[in-house]
């Protein structure tokens, strides 16, 4: 009892916010709800629709590529790499290169996504072609021709900073001597780093992987403000669909009813990779108390 | 004693003669988002100043208040929050007055938030017959009128008449080319070949003879209208998508970039890059521009004087498609509604009625870069004095169409950028599968309300 009171205001704020709003949300997505603001209940109606829709295959493609590839590039390994360099150039060069890499997630979103639209501009201003100018090449559609590229890059650039925070602060907490005794055993930077700090640090490891794909899962601001979705639906993921279509501009009708449908699998897709995430990991050992009393 | 009954009778009395001068509050929410365009805040403010004015000189115990709120943000943020209130049904929310762009007249008519105004119109006819009669087929929506016109602007394309000068053309040809667009002797095959001898002269690099808008917007029906295409049934108001007319406009959009004309990535490139590069003088053609943009381009950070304005940019309605064909200009005009959750609709629109005076209209017209929307504004001195006011009206009004007014236009006219032209510009498909593409878009979206026309 005592502990659901200690719980109550963290369990208070899951159900406010997020088991509520998904509740609402499903309901939502059952009814033909639009501009009119009418709860019709149409039944399966929108998830049938989602199912005729040529686009869902293409959305889809791009939102695997888009979660997986900035996780596995960025969010993970990146960040993973970046902790590893920090952590062994010395303590006031690590702590400066940190810093830097987290300007990013410190800038405006506006800004960020305005200062990569004029590196990634298809013409002679842009930054990366009027490199291309210099050497005498011409300019490069980047956004047209690789529009994966574009979208997983300024999102892992923001989002390793997570990852090299979590991992620099396990590493840290790494006690020295098993390094030291690995030197004192002959053993290189890399035998250090396969044989003592990954394993050590495999819990952050894959809490990151979890927390961060079920975070890529549902994130779409700077897609927005980048490539827009486009061209032709080329970067477009799924919550940016569901977004576009309730909210944009020029929705017209405001599909408020497909677009939860559409928010509804997102909703669900992300419990089912949380569990799965939860078995494989097998987190419930990481939540358990440690069998001896560690110092 | 009979003092204090005295006292006490004389400040009932005011007290009562106080309470008995009533004050209606009418609510008005209006939108920029653009700055200069804050008088479409402004004049609804001095409209009931006005009529406060006239109740005070017919000694009338009425006065009436208006809190008028002025969106900065964005058309989507705007739309999106006016939607959201207006679904509560609650007049304490709702504003009376609406003022927003003429395609939520379909939308807003269906769902019950907002009221016909034919019997109000039909009131004030030596206000309301002064407008101009295009516009008011802009406000229709199933045979009713449901909007007051607030402004209205005009589309066509921008030339830059110093780089047509180095490319070879005659002066005179250039100054004429507003006349021969109107003349139907200017077509868009026209708009190619110059493009085409700016980039041969080396004018201008390839790619950069034609740019258009990066994005989605009404401006995209001109090329259907222009190659002879419907874009609803006047008898059903179903959307319909003319096969041939949209094909048409997708060829002519590859052939700009087939040619070397127009970048691939068109619609990648950013607003400030396009109007600085055309302002500059680094793009021969703006093919999608509007009447707005000549104010845009005085002001930081392109800051381009209106002399130098007139000597090196010229201005002319859509071309027709085919010799002999008329030029299209689609306007958006920008309309007063008065909410059916209002409790004083009549006074609402007396209020709009007044801020529809032909010094406070033109005050917002020259102030925000929009057009007349009365008659009388042309032979009114401040509009008639504003050169660039006077020769776009001159030129676009005779030719001026609109989008429909259907709840899912929005929707077409984006799948019609996003799915149709982005997708035949970039290479990713030919004009016929963007076509069949587009028809699919659509088909999902309106089902029955899309009609395909072969």
């Amino acid at each position: 009892m005592q502990g659901f009171l200690f719980l109550s205001p963290g369990l208070l704020l899951i159900l406010a916010f997020f088991i509520i709003p998904a509740v609402v949300t499903a309901v939502m997505g059952f009814t033909s709800l639009d501009y009119r603001f009418k709860w019709d209940f149409v039944g399966l109606g929108n998830y049938y629709r989602m199912v005729r829709d040529y686009l869902i295959p293409r959305i889809l493609v791009n939102t695997l590529v888009y979660t997986f590839g900035t996780l596995g590039i960025f969010n993970v390994t990146f960040g993973l790499i970046l902790a590893l360099l920090t952590t062994s150039v010395g303590e006031r060069a690590g702590l400066f290169f940190r810093a830097l890499w987290l300007l990013p997630r410190f800038t405006p979103p506006v800004v960020y996504a305005a200062i990569w639209l004029w590196i990634l501009s298809p013409t002679k201003n842009g930054l990366l072609n009027g490199l291309r100018a210099a050497v005498g090449l011409s300019p490069v559609a980047w956004i047209s021709q690789h529009p994966w590229g574009v979208i997983i890059i300024t999102n892992g650039i923001i989002g390793a900073s997570m990852g090299m925070l979590v991992f620099a602060s396990a590493i840290k907490a790494i006690p020295r001597d098993y390094l030291w005794a690995a030197r004192v055993d002959g053993a290189s930077w890399f035998q250090e780093v396969r044989h003592i700090i990954l394993p050590l640090i495999r819990w952050p490891l894959m809490f990151i992987t979890a927390y961060q794909t079920l975070s890529l899962l549902t994130s779409y601001e700077y897609i927005l403000l980048i490539t827009q979705g486009g061209p032709f639906h080329a970067s477009e993921v799924w919550s940016l669909y569901a977004y576009n279509l309730a909210f944009s501009s020029y929705s017209g009708t405001y599909p408020f009813g497909y677009a939860a449908a559409l928010a509804t699998v997102l909703v669900v897709i992300g419990a089912v990779a949380s569990v799965i995430y939860w078995r494989i990991f097998k987190f419930r050992e990481m939540m358990a108390p440690p069998r001896i009393e560690t110092v | 004693m009979k003092q204090w009954i005295l006292v006490i009778g004389l400040v009932t009395l005011l007290g009562l003669c106080g309470f008995a001068q009533q004050e209606i509050v009418i609510k008005a929410w209006t939108v920029g988002p653009d700055d200069p365009s804050i008088t479409r805040k402004l004049n609804l403010e001095a409209a009931v100043e006005r009529l406060n004015k006239y109740l005070a000189v017919v000694g009338a115990d009425v006065r009436v208040k208006i809190e008028a709120t002025f969106d900065t943000t964005t058309w989507a943020d705007y739309k999106r929050n006016n939607l959201l209130a207006l679904q509560t049904g609650d007049p304490e929310k709702i504003a009376d007055i609406i003022v927003t762009g003429h395609e939520d007249i379909g939308p807003y008519a269906e769902a019950g938030y907002i009221i016909p105004l034919d019997d109000l119109i039909a009131k004030y006819p030596e206000v309301y017959e002064d407008f101009f009669p295009a516009l008011w087929e802009s406000c229709t929506y199933k045979g009713q009128i449901w909007g007051i016109p607030q402004d209205t602007e005009a589309r066509g394309f921008y030339f830059r008449k110093d780089l047509l000068r180095v490319a070879g053309y005659s002066e005179e040809f250039i100054e004429s080319i507003p006349e021969r667009v109107i003349a139907g002797e200017f077509t868009l095959d026209d708009i190619v070949d110059i493009g085409q001898k700016l980039v041969e002269a080396g004018v201008v690099e390839e790619g950069y003879a034609v740019w258009h808008r990066p994005t989605p917007g009404t401006d995209w029906f001109q090329f259907v209208y222009d190659f002879g295409g419907t874009l609803q049934d006047p008898e059903t108001g179903k959307l319909v998508l003319d096969k041939s007319a949209v094909l048409d406009t997708l060829n002519f959009i590859k052939r700009l970039v087939d040619l070397g004309l127009t970048p691939g990535a068109m619609s990648q490139i950013s607003w400030p890059e396009i109007h600085s590069s055309f302002s500059d003088g680094q793009v021969g053609i703006f093919l999608t521009g509007g009447s707005w943009n000549w104010a845009e381009w005085q002001r930081d950070p392109y800051n381009k004087s209106e002399d130098y304005l007139w000597d090196n940019v010229g201005f002319a309605p859509i071309p027709a498609a085919q010799p002999g064909g008329e030029p299209v200009s689609v306007s958006h005009p920008v309309v007063h509604l008065i909410t059916a959750a209002s409790r004083h609709p009549e006074l609402a629109f007396l209020v709009v009625t007044l801020a529809s005076a032909v010094d406070l209209n033109t005050d917002h017209a020259i102030g925000s870069g929009h057009l007349a929307i009365r008659q009388s504004q042309l032979s009114y001195e401040p509009y008639a004095g504003d050169r660039h006011a006077k020769r776009v009206s001159e030129l676009c009004a005779p030719f001026s169409r609109f989008s429909p007014n259907h709840p899912s236009a929005p929707f077409y006219w984006d799948a019609l950028f996003r799915d149709a032209i982005v997708p035949v510009e970039v290479g990713a498909l030919s004009p016929q599968a963007a076509l069949e593409n587009l028809i699919q878009r659509l088909k999902g979206e309106l089902g029955e309300e899309l009609v395909v026309q072969e």
